[in-house]
């Protein structure tokens, strides 16, 4: 009986060892981002493939490089101080001709396979669909903003009739 | 719903092996060394078979690329217990699902053909070989099975494009890695159900086999007999 | 992170629980499952046109890059030469780009000679190196001292050396050829001509070919391979037939229609056997004989001499029956094999390294050229082709420079161009015993380019120890290979997807076609092209060699040369194919337009992958036929001129003749025959002859360092991983040896360690070793896989024109 107790207490202690010390290592951290971009202001005066400009191509999106953004921004031309803060690193990057540090998420797992292209230009669905309203965020994620699971896959490629062969997505 | 096969014309192919290097180089399929290879585990989706007949000065060998033959009866989708290989509807592709595969190798005894290849290492490509590794396919992990899967990530590309121009996907559209490299030509790919397809011609030709046809495992893989032989119809 | 089965299944399994357990859970298990190899995302895709270099085949490739990284090679649709198709080298390509043994900046050595120990230095520092020393021996009046000894690559490269050595002054640019261009001088000698054959093999419907490995290690394997294809099926209702004469039980002919065994330095003989029964048969081409021939029948010169024709010769030397004891080809074969290459057309006779690697390859190789010409199959469809040269915009002419001509006017330390070697451009042979003798003049200094002598030369001739001999040994191999690893300083090149260069017909096509090696991403290291490292060199060397090479740079090097090709006019580019896998662009979607100036033709050269000139011009005999009579020689007079004053050498060789044929006249030498193989080693003492092949997986020495390219290379025999030697069985059997034992081979100077494979196709008395294998260095996969069959061989020179060739080696096998 004691022993039992012992062993509960043990046992007890290892779990809050581990919940309060180890787990936390594996807490997803919030990634720093290098600057505090707004989507909103940006698909104000764009359109999404204006700076993801792979979108169309490539299964990859892309994120924009400082050349694309100096296409547009050319000069300071936020109104509030503190946008100018942020658009004032664009200069800085240039100076010392380096690209912007953005922080990409981790991708889906190595043996999903997909496309932007094949949803975004053949088959003509909206960003949205899948993004949400990442369009109205004023600031970058830390963390992905949204879940994507197979079953969610799999609900609109039965619903829309496209293929649902598991070498569609998994090689 | 297309039926994909292919023919391999042992007429012109001659023995040289680029199909069995792009079929590597295609999909992440890992080198062995020595050692492995004593031990029979090297991996190749495909590789070219020789026998021998004969003895000198009348000796001959032939040449024959061997890979999966993808089956309309695959035995190793029969035996699979987590249907991590399976008989694809749209495309009569043998595939395998890496992540659902337990690595029994029930399938690899199964297979008459023996073309069935297990993990038994992990891979290992020292840097900086990892970045000239394909980014369509994934590296498999260790203790799954792998086999050729017809490159099934091209008929995906494929799709895409064609869909993308909004027209039909046609015969030539979907290249194996295989069939794009053969110097000699001799490997053709396509829809066996298609009648317009290269692929249905050859098949039916009086030179075309099949290995082990009294399985009766319905390989969709033909073999074109070497020789002298006229046929109007591959003209 | 291990990643394993139960990692996944982990994750499958977890994946439906997912959205219950905290975020924490979720990063624990994907730190699990999560894969080593993984995509940082979907790469952004592009594709870059080049050339590969694995082989002197000159196919055109397409890179695939994905966010700027090579991850494959394929072929180029629309490239004449290998339309779309490529061999197992160039597939395997990258592995060549990421092998891990790269050498990543230039070393100076650090050690002794030879123990691989190195210091990196910067770029400056090397070529200040090279520049100081190469100073100092020109300003002590010596610069021919120093020696170039290269390999076997592509282009205007070769040019640049010359040119290098040319205005710095030194004669000394040795080719590590070996009976490798014996068909070059052939075509010198018969059609005055200098230039390479080139074969109509697309159109032909007979090919006699004596061991020329179409289907593994010849120039161009793909062009080949393809052709080959072509003959069988290529052409509905229209087969060709092929009868491959050879040593070996090769892949060639495996595939060839009909596998004619003959014994090792015969094929001249055999040859003009086939002739004999030709013009006994009367199945000749009379009027292109009547026309365009010379030395055929009996002759008188202008001093009223009277000269033995080549059908005197062969009618009264060359019998079947004799011809079938001395080659083991049955006298009805011969026959028969005769009478279907007469009665064919167009039919084609080839021959090339296979038959000229021995003291007789001249001879041999002439023979064969002469069947050509006895059935009219020269310059005809479907027969054999002289390709016109490139009209490469010439090189203006070297600064005058009194130091520079009398150093590269002096005599060649491996004696081309002298008695010892008349014929020969190169004698690499020669080269160890100058060395060591220091006779004409010492060397004071040796660069390697795109050459392992201490691999690639047998080790008989002593290279190791002369290289040890030499002050100064430089480098520019991009890979640690033997002879780099016994060099003082390395200047490591880009290998070929990083650099420009150009790549000009390959040997044995009969169209000029000219691809563009441009490079596919910057280079992985701080490497540099040797082409860049000479142009560097010189302006640090200064006058005349700067002004000799004052280009800023190999691209703008070769924009100066092909600028030739655009302004002469000529041919055309290759056709743009759609491409799978990417939208064509704009230029290749508007193909018709001829290009409107020199820098469009320059932007399409690069984008479709090559300039070629497909329409030749049959029977333009005042091109392809230079000789002295302006006809095709059977009797040589360009022969008899280059060796008129070189009496002593023929005398030499005068014994071979005579014993050869009773009959033989003095004007033997200048006839194609079976002349002697010299020296052969007892078959009492070594049973067998030794037969060095070339498997396809490997371009000599080179390509064994990539190893998905050793994980094929024994394929065929089901030997992974290995040297083999291939044993007839019954042979073996006498000898107690069982398939797969461990045996030694052993010849009169070397021996080594392999496995035996009992193979029926092997002839008796013949041992096949591939060569390829057995490098002592090289990086991880290279070094300790398999044996080098140059530690059997010896070295010797080719009657009459010196070149460097084998003798026949016999060896012994036991087990051991």
């Amino acid at each position: 009986m004691g022993r039992a107790v012992f062993l509960l207490i043990a046992v007890a202690f290892l779990g809050a060892f581990l919940y309060l010390n180890v787990l936390p290592r594996f807490s997803p951290q919030p990634r720093a981002q290098p600057m505090r971009f707004s989507h909103k202001a940006h698909f104000e005066e764009s359109t999404c493939e204006g700076c993801h400009v792979y979108v169309m191509e490539h299964g990859a999106a892309g994120t924009p490089t400082l050349e694309n953004c100096l296409d547009c921004h050319d000069g300071l031309q936020s109104e509030k101080a503190e946008d100018q803060k942020e658009e004032e690193k664009l200069v800085v990057y240039e100076e010392e001709e380096r690209e912007i540090p953005w922080a990409p998420f981790p991708r889906l797992a190595s043996h999903v396979f997909f496309s932007h292209r094949r949803h975004a230009a053949v088959s003509e669905i909206e960003c949205a669909t899948c993004h949400e309203d990442i369009a109205e965020s004023l600031t970058l994620p830390g963390n992905p903003p949204y879940e994507f699971t197979m079953k969610w896959c799999l609900a609109c490629h039965e619903e829309q009739e496209a293929s649902t062969d598991c070498v569609a997505c998994h090689r | 719903m297309p039926r994909y096969g292919m023919v391999i014309d042992l007429d012109r192919c001659t023995g040289c092996q680029a199909c069995a290097v792009a079929c590597k180089v295609e999909n992440n399929v890992p080198f062995s060394s020595p050692e492995l290879a004593l031990e029979g585990r090297t991996i190749a989706w495909m590789q070219v078979l020789p026998f021998y007949e004969g003895e000198f000065p009348e000796a001959r060998t032939r040449f024959m690329p061997a890979l999966c033959n993808h089956c309309e009866i695959p035995p190793c989708v029969t035996i699979c217990p987590t249907s991590a290989t399976y008989l694809s509807e749209e495309t009569g592709i043998v595939a395998q699902i890496y992540p659902r595969c337990i690595g029994c190798r029930y399938c690899a005894v199964a297979c008459p053909y023996t073309v069935k290849f297990f993990n038994w290492f992990k891979p290992k490509w020292p840097e900086p070989m990892v970045a000239g590794l394909n980014p369509d396919v994934s590296v498999r992990p260790k203790s799954v099975i792998e086999k050729c899967t017809f490159c099934s990530h091209r008929v995906v590309k494929a799709r895409e494009r064609a869909d993308g121009e909004k027209r039909k996907l046609k015969d030539g559209d979907y290249q194996t890695a295989c069939q794009e490299v053969c110097p000699a030509k001799a490997i053709t790919f396509g829809d066996l159900d298609d009648p317009e397809s290269r692929v249905a011609a050859l098949s039916k030709s009086p030179r075309a086999f099949r290995f082990g046809e009294d399985l009766g495992t319905e390989p969709k893989v033909y073999y074109l007999r070497e020789g002298e032989w006229d046929v109007e119809r591959e003209r | 992170m291990d990643i394993t089965r139960r990692g996944f299944l982990s994750v499958s399994g977890a994946a439906a629980g997912l959205l219950l357990v905290p975020s924490e859970i979720k990063e624990l298990l994907r730190a699990v499952a999560d894969h080593k190899y993984q995509w940082p995302g979907p790469g952004i895709e592009s594709w870059t046109n080049s050339v590969c270099q694995l082989c002197p085949g000159g196919c055109g490739i397409r890179v695939r890059l994905l966010d700027g990284w090579p991850v494959s090679v394929r072929g180029i649709p629309g490239h004449p030469v290998n339309k779309g198709g490529l061999c197992p080298k160039g597939e395997a390509g990258l592995q060549a780009l990421y092998d891990p043994d790269r050498i990543r900046r230039p070393m100076k050595r650090a050690g002794e000679r030879g123990t691989s120990a190195w210091t990196e230095i910067s770029w400056d520092e090397a070529i200040a190196l090279v520049a100081e020393r190469l100073g100092a021996l020109r300003a002590e009046g010596r610069p021919e001292s120093v020696a170039v000894i290269g390999g076997q690559y592509r282009g205007l490269m070769k040019a640049l050396w010359q040119r290098f050595l040319d205005a710095y002054g030194s004669p000394n640019y040795i080719s590590m050829a070996m009976g490798c261009d014996t068909s070059d001088t052939v075509l010198w000698l018969t059609q005055g001509v200098r230039g390479h054959v080139g074969y109509d093999l697309e159109n032909t419907n007979y090919v006699l070919n004596f061991g020329v490995s179409l289907l593994e290690g010849s120039w161009s394997p793909v062009w080949q391979i393809r052709c080959f294809a072509d003959l069988k099926q290529g052409r509905p209702g229209r087969r060709a037939r092929v009868v491959q004469v050879d040593t070996r039980f090769s892949m060639t002919a495996a595939k060839a229609d009909e596998w004619l065994p003959i014994r090792q330095g015969t094929d001249g003989a055999l040859a003009l056997g086939i002739a004999h029964v030709l013009l006994r048969d009367g199945l000749v081409d009379t009027d292109f004989l009547r026309d365009h021939a010379f030395g055929l029948e009996d002759w008188v010169d202008g001093s009223g001499r009277s000269h033995e024709g080549f059908r005197t010769m062969v009618l009264r030397d060359y019998p079947p029956a004799s011809v079938a004891a001395l080659t083991g080809v049955p006298e009805q074969k011969i026959v028969r094999v005769a009478r279907e290459f007469g009665e064919t057309r167009p039919a084609i006779a080839m021959g090339d390294r296979g038959v000229s690697r021995y003291p007789n390859g001249l001879y041999a190789r002439w023979a064969i050229h002469c069947l050509n010409a006895l059935v009219g199959n020269l310059e005809q469809p479907g027969g054999v082709l002289t390709p016109p040269e490139i009209p490469f915009t010439p090189l203006p002419p070297l600064p005058e420079d009194g130091d520079s001509e009398r150093g590269r006017a002096k005599a060649r330390i491996d004696g081309a161009g002298t008695a010892d070697a008349p014929l020969a451009a190169s004698a690499i042979h020669r080269v160890p015993e100058a060395i060591r003798s220091g006779r004409p003049y010492p060397v004071e200094a040796v660069f390697l380019y795109h050459a392992n002598p201490l691999f690639s030369l047998p080790a008989a001739l002593g290279m190791r120890e002369a290289l040890a001999r030499v002050p100064f040994v430089v480098s520019f191999s991009p890979y640690l290979d033997e002879s780099t690893e016994a060099a003082d300083l390395v200047l490591p090149d880009h290998i070929f997807l990083e650099r420009w260069q150009d790549d000009p017909t390959p040997r044995n096509i009969g169209f000029p076609v000219l691809g563009i090696r441009q490079p596919v991403r910057e280079p992985l290291y701080d490497t540099r092209a040797t082409s860049e490292v000479l142009f560097t060199l010189a302006k640090a060397l200064g006058e005349p060699v700067a002004s000799a090479l004052p280009w800023k740079g190999m691209e703008t090097f070769l924009k100066e040369r092909v600028r030739g090709v655009y302004e002469s006019g000529r041919g055309e580019l290759a056709p743009a194919v759609a491409v799978r896998g990417r939208k064509p662009s704009a230029e290749e979607d508007a193909p018709s337009s001829p290009p409107e100036d020199f820098d469009a033709f320059w932007r399409q050269l690069l984008e479709r992958g090559a300039w070629w000139e497909p329409q030749y011009r049959y029977k333009d005999w005042p091109r392809t036929l230079q000789t002295p009579s302006g006809r095709f020689e059977f009797y040589s007079q360009n022969l008899k001129a280059r060796l008129g004053d070189l009496k002593p050498h023929l005398d030499r060789t005068g014994e071979t003749a005579s014993s050869a044929s009773p009959g033989a006249t003095e004007d033997l030498p200048y006839l194609p025959h079976h002349a002697s193989l010299g020296k052969v080693a007892s078959r009492e003492e070594y049973p067998l002859v030794l037969n060095v092949f070339r498997p396809l997986a490997f371009t000599g020495g080179s390509t064994a360092n990539m190893p998905y390219l050793i994980e094929i290379a024994g394929k065929g025999v089901s030997v992974p991983w290995e040297s083999w030697v291939e044993i007839n069985p019954e042979t073996a059997r006498g000898m107690g040896i069982r398939d797969r034992d461990r045996v030694w081979v052993e010849s009169a100077v070397g021996k080594l360690n392999v496995m035996a494979r009992l193979l029926p196709g092997t002839p008796p008395e013949v041992a096949n070793l591939p060569y390829g294998f057995g490098h002592e260095a090289g990086g991880r996969w290279a070094k300790g896989t398999g044996a080098n069959p140059n530690d059997l061989l010896g070295a010797t020179s080719m009657t009459v024109t010196g070149a460097s060739v084998y003798p026949v080696t016999r060896v012994r096998i036991y087990k051991g």
